[in-house]
């Protein structure tokens, strides 16, 4: 434990990223916005980084061939391990995506929230 | 962010508890997406690694010839094309005893050639050669070619493949070097 601190103070010494992240937690916010009215942006944001993991993932086997698309999704689904989960989170997570950048865009029109303090 | 050191504060707590859910469902994520990036070496699934492929009839190998056999990879996937056929060199000794030999040299595993008229594998890259038995003959490999275990069966020459022998595996068992001077 005493050598996991040491880690991250030299880490943190070296990339100065502690002080900046507990300044934006800390950043004091109208009572109001604790609400889960607000979550749909960093729930975007996820969404995103999950649909760029995955994508990755998939682009390294998948081959954009007409004649070979099918079978390396065959092999995909069934011979790569946790393929199919990969390969179905990448699809799930497409379409939730459209949904929450939808309702979020929605919650920011309809709050406001694009006006001055928050711009 | 006030996070006393004597007393956990509620908002402390809350950053904790938010932290490890959030890490959690990182975890969770990351198991597939590991066990997604080691699927080529997780050996036991795939079948085919260590099997009995066929060279074709014993006949297109003649008596005291060394002919060049290509033969598909059984552990293969359906997109590796060309890149999934392995070439090897079978010499027929005698009619009955068979030598296969993997087409890399024994040094740093260029394609080596069969010359007919010098009775020699030479290697392209670093000059490397070898006798008609595989064994070495001069150049920078420190041993003879390797070779594949083979059995004759209903008039075809099989051979073992999938567990292809490479210098860093083998020869540094199998040869003594003598220490650097």
């Amino acid at each position: 434990m005493r050598l996991m601190g040491r880690m991250g103070r030299w880490f943190d010494q070296r990339l100065q990223l502690g002080k900046p992240m507990m300044e934006t937690l800390a950043h004091p916010v109208p009572r109001e916005t604790a609400s889960w009215f607000y979550v749909f942006g960093s729930a975007a944001l996820t969404v995103f980084a999950l649909q760029v993991v995955t994508g990755i993932l998939l682009a390294i086997l998948y081959v954009p061939s007409a004649a070979e698309a099918w079978n390396s999704l065959q092999n995909l689904n069934h011979q790569v391990t946790a393929g199919w989960f990969i390969r179905a989170l990448h699809g799930w997570g497409s379409n939730f995506m459209i949904a929450i950048v939808l309702i979020h865009m929605v919650q920011v029109f309809l709050f406001g929230a694009y006006k001055f303090p928050g711009s | 962010m006030t996070i006393s050191s004597e007393r956990p504060s509620r908002r402390g707590i809350f950053l904790k508890l938010g932290l490890l859910l959030n890490g959690a469902v990182g975890l969770l994520l990351a198991i597939p997406v590991v066990r997604y990036l080691f699927s080529p070496i997780a050996r036991e699934r795939k079948p085919g690694y260590r099997a009995w492929v066929s060279l074709g009839a014993v006949e297109s190998f003649p008596a005291g010839q060394t002919r060049l056999a290509t033969y598909r990879n059984p552990v293969v996937t359906p997109s590796d094309g060309e890149t999934a056929s392995i070439p090897c060199w079978v010499r027929n000794v005698d009619g009955k005893q068979f030598q296969v030999f993997a087409i890399n040299c024994a040094h740093l595993g260029c394609p080596v050639r069969w010359f007919p008229q010098s009775n020699l594998f030479m290697c392209p890259c670093h000059g490397g050669a070898y006798y008609a038995d595989g064994s070495r003959a001069s150049g920078p490999p420190e041993r003879g070619m390797f070779e594949q275990r083979y059995k004759l069966e209903g008039g075809n020459l099989f051979i073992e493949v999938g567990d292809m022998p490479t210098p860093g595996a083998v020869a540094s068992l199998s040869v003594r070097r003598a220490p650097c001077a």
